[in-house]
């Protein structure tokens, strides 16, 4: 399993509190990366990873960590990315100075989050003027949208997406972080109703600003002190060998290659059943932490899946090259 | 594997993954094989010039491999379709077929 993007997640402070928030960001929320250990993280990641996105809270209330990062990301010839709720765009003439800068730093791809949450904070004219700046600009766009399609700000992003022909990505509220109290709790654990298919984050690892670095950028922050989720890594040095021995870890291979639901047909009845009752709802970040924080089944997944360890990392690393193929062909 | 036979690896895509290398053959014809740090650097040296016994002596620097097991292992991904053998010194890229 190749790594995609690493996050790095220089704050834990933003200038919202949206109800929604994985990483339980908010304007009281304390913690940050400092550069030192952002510039180790960083190289010793650098021959496991394609590139380097920088993530909040809000990266820009953190500026000159922001602006080191994409520098030393364009140094490292890795990718840059970045996440940011947009706040800063309430002119057209600061969303064009921003986005000159980060363009002129070698930001390469810029994701803004927008849905029912953010639009508290930056409105549907803030959203065009970001996007309509960032279009005259060699950076590639996104709006991340988060919750249900029937609300105004789904009709709003999908707009502006048409219009600037962008990517729009949608995902639904997930029960972690402050969107625990969001989502209903399921009437039946259906493990069936799981989605069963390959996940798509587990290689895009992040390393939080208390300096702990998961393998995934979905709900893995509080996840199991022995959770597979978890990559060991004590310091920023310690970055690649931690992403090293994840890439050839059976149990996030398979998650990689055919998605959580197919770890249950490993476990034991019992440990299912467990598995099955924890869940938080039906979506395939659920499955996962449900049974990458029971330790008997990690126990159990580790030993049934043992015998398989090269032929999921094969597998991995033939399906990578495969979507590596596709997207050449489509880019000719 | 004779000792002056000298194998040419076949053109594969390299994944690195942790401490192991994913081989992905170009040809339909081979399989995939994951090999650890001294398999891969046996198979660099595989140019079609160079024999067995002298990968075996590189390779052997440093460490307590044999020639047996460089053979054993050769057998092995040839078999797999990842290396040709012959007897004549002939860089890979002028082989034909």
């Amino acid at each position: 399993m190749r790594y995609n993007t690493l996050g790095i997640q220089v704050t834990n402070t933003c200038n919202m509190a949206c109800p929604h928030c994985i990483t339980d960001s908010s304007p009281s929320a304390r913690g940050d990366l400092d550069w030192d250990e952002i510039e180790r993280a960083i190289r010793s990641a650098a021959s496991h990873v394609d590139g380097i996105c920088v993530t909040g809270g809000e990266p820009l209330l953190k500026r000159e960590l922001t602006f080191g990062i994409i520098r030393l990301t364009r140094e490292l010839g890795l990718r840059s990315s970045m996440v940011t709720n947009g706040y800063w765009s309430r002119t057209r003439q600061t969303a064009e100075r921003i986005m000159g800068e980060l363009d002129a730093a070698g930001l390469d791809k810029l994701a803004v989050s927008y849905d029912q949450f953010h639009d508290r904070l930056v409105s549907p004219v803030s959203l065009e003027q970001l996007v309509q700046a960032g279009a005259a600009t060699s950076m590639e766009l996104q709006i991340q949208y988060c919750g249900a399609r029937q609300d105004t700000a789904y009709h709003t992003a999908r707009d502006v997406a048409d219009r600037y022909d962008i990517e729009l990505t949608t995902a639904e509220v997930l029960p972690f972080g402050r969107g625990r109290d969001l989502v209903a709790a399921p009437v039946t654990n259906d493990v069936d109703a799981v989605p069963n298919e390959p996940c798509g984050v587990v290689t895009r690892p992040v390393l939080t600003p208390e300096g702990e670095l998961f393998t995934c950028c979905g709900p893995a922050r509080d996840a199991d002190s022995t959770s597979p989720l978890r990559l060991p890594a004590a310091s920023g040095t310690e970055v690649g060998d931690a992403l090293g021995s994840g890439e050839t870890s059976s149990i996030l291979n398979v998650i990689h290659n055919h998605g959580p639901r197919s770890l249950l047909d490993q476990l034991s009845e019992e440990t299912r059943a467990r598995v099955t009752e924890n869940l938080r709802d039906t979506s395939m970040c659920s499955l996962c932490r449900a049974i990458t924080d029971d330790r008997e089944a990690v126990a159990e997944l580790n030993a049934s899946l043992a015998s398989e360890q090269y032929r999921h990392v094969a597998l991995a690393a033939v399906l990578r090259q495969t979507q590596d193929t596709l997207t050449t062909d489509t880019e000719r | 594997m004779r000792p002056d036979a000298r194998p040419c690896q076949t053109p594969v895509t390299t994944s690195p993954a942790g401490t192991q290398w994913v081989l992905i053959p170009d040809s339909d014809e081979a399989a995939v094989v994951v090999v650890n740090d001294t398999g891969y650097r046996v198979l660099a040296q595989c140019d079609g010039t160079r024999s067995l016994r002298e990968i075996t002596e590189t390779i052997a620097v440093g460490t307590n491999i044999t020639e047996n097991e460089v053979s054993t292992f050769l057998d092995h991904v040839h078999r797999c379709g990842l290396v040709t053998l012959t007897e004549h010194s002939t860089p890979c890229s002028q082989r034909s077929g």
